[in-house]
């Protein structure tokens, strides 16, 4: 085996699937080094992009075949859901009046007092838009998911106080899955905007003056949302697995990082009161729960992916013994 | 498979419309049908054949192992040419109507070339 062909074969080993790496690597090996001078060393950088983008399509081509791309527009509809139903009851903690007890200055945005309220303002018009306008859903969903991000800059510049990054981050890993909600009825996109209203109009009478972020209520607030939203993903995984279809099962899998960022709080003050006998949130503490969640849901998700595509049976033709890809696959003889 | 279809598409059509082909093949044949504009590189033409298979467009013709490696020859389906038929029959209307407009249009008038001073 030449030099030239090790290494095209390791680049197919990096960007491709396993299972299609077994059904065409030397095919693909062959096709390359048949155009190939007879002096070429090593592959060009046309060549890596060309296998790169190859990669990438078969990834998303292996996630076709599956009950993958259903669960993800499943997961994406359940995250914005959520992702509103917290923009709405975040809008309503901010807005509420400061309790008369406050008398020190608390720098503000004309009569709002955190930047916060901008952020859970463009998720609202992001959910109306998701339900009104479906081709507008994605770009407005883009320009919350920036300003859940520019608000951490923004408030260092202006000092006037913005939401925590335990509550941004989640709110930004709900946003990012809800952008692959994608096509759907209209009945289904009403869903954020009812959970939404749902949620304002159940945290309203709890809360008469405004509270900061830190207190009890916010952290409640975000486990009974983290718990809602795996029971909701359970519930839809069992149901739709009795009828035979995987899709509740992805969009679970896909929910758990989102699920265990949103109950970092509690999460985090579970393991460190065990640990180290800390029965506060504090931000190291957080930090660290919030890794990792993010590494252990994404594991999971890998290897479910993995063992997916390890016991997929392959359809082998009866006369040559060659897979046979596709759907339906065609007549091959 | 959604129409018009896309020139590389079109042209690995064309190329399989002629005889069973392998990748190296397929490659050189398209480039030839396009006078060197169009050149496939093997990630994309395989991604292509995949999206053409799964479609019903494109088969499997037979292996051939050649200095211990694996080729594997393709060929155009009956749906693959009725497609291809289809797709041909679009653009030929379309080629008549534009030939017949240009042909009502005044003969286009060259660019007079610009003289510079200094050759004046």
């Amino acid at each position: 085996m030449s030099t030239l062909e090790r290494r095209y074969q390791r680049l197919i080993r990096l960007f491709y699937p396993a299972g299609y790496r077994r059904e065409r690597e030397g095919e693909i090996v062959g096709t390359y080094l048949d155009l190939a001078a007879p002096d070429k060393k090593r592959p060009s950088w046309r060549e890596v992009a060309d296998l790169a983008a190859g990669g990438v399509r078969q990834h998303v081509r292996a996630t076709e075949v599956t009950e993958l791309r259903p669960g993800l527009r499943l997961a994406g509809l359940l995250a914005m859901a959520t992702a509103t139903a917290l923009a709405a009851m975040w809008a309503l903690i901010e807005t509420a009046p400061l309790s008369p007890e406050i008398t020190r200055h608390v720098p503000h945005v004309g009569p709002f007092r955190a930047l916060g309220i901008g952020v859970w303002g463009l998720w609202l018009l992001a959910a109306f838009l998701f339900a009104l306008r479906p081709q507008w859903s994605r770009p407005a969903i883009g320009v919350a998911l920036i300003a859940t991000v520019a608000v951490v800059p923004l408030s260092a510049v202006t000092e006037v106080s913005r939401p925590p990054l335990f509550i941004l981050l989640p709110q930004f890993v709900l946003g990012v899955l809800a952008l692959a909600a994608g096509h759907m009825p209209r009945v289904e996109r009403l869903i954020p905007l009812a959970v939404g209203a749902a949620a304002a109009a159940i945290l309203r009478p709890r809360i008469d003056y405004a509270l900061i972020y830190f207190s009890e209520t916010p952290r409640f607030v975000m486990t009974a949302t983290g718990l809602i939203l795996l029971t909701v993903a359970l519930l839809l995984a069992a149901a739709l697995g009795m009828t035979g279809r995987s899709r509740g099962g992805w969009a679970l899998l896909l929910l758990l990082g989102p699920i265990g960022l949103v109950t970092v709080p509690e999460l985090s003050v579970a393991i460190t009161a065990n640990l180290y006998d800390e029965h506060n949130a504090t931000y190291r503490g957080m930090a660290a729960t919030a890794a990792l969640v993010i590494v252990t849901a994404t594991g999971l998700l890998l290897v479910a992916l993995a063992l997916h595509q390890r016991l997929r049976p392959h359809t082998r033709c009866a006369a040559c013994g060659s897979p046979i890809r596709g759907k339906t696959p065609p007549a091959h003889v | 498979m959604e129409t018009p279809l896309r020139e590389p598409t079109f042209l690995i059509l064309t190329a399989l419309a002629g005889e069973p082909l392998h990748g190296y093949g397929l490659i050189t044949e398209v480039s030839r049908l396009s006078d060197g504009r169009v050149t496939l590189r093997p990630g994309t033409l395989y991604g292509a054949l995949d999206r053409l298979v799964d479609a019903g467009l494109v088969e499997v013709d037979h292996e051939e192992v050649v200095d211990s490696r694996l080729r594997r020859y393709y060929r155009l389906s009956p749906q693959g040419g009725t497609t291809l038929a289809a797709e041909t029959e679009r653009m030929r209307r379309n080629v008549e109507a534009a030939t017949a407009r240009l042909r009502r249009l005044p003969r286009p008038q060259l660019p007079r070339p610009q003289l510079t001073e200094g050759w004046t």
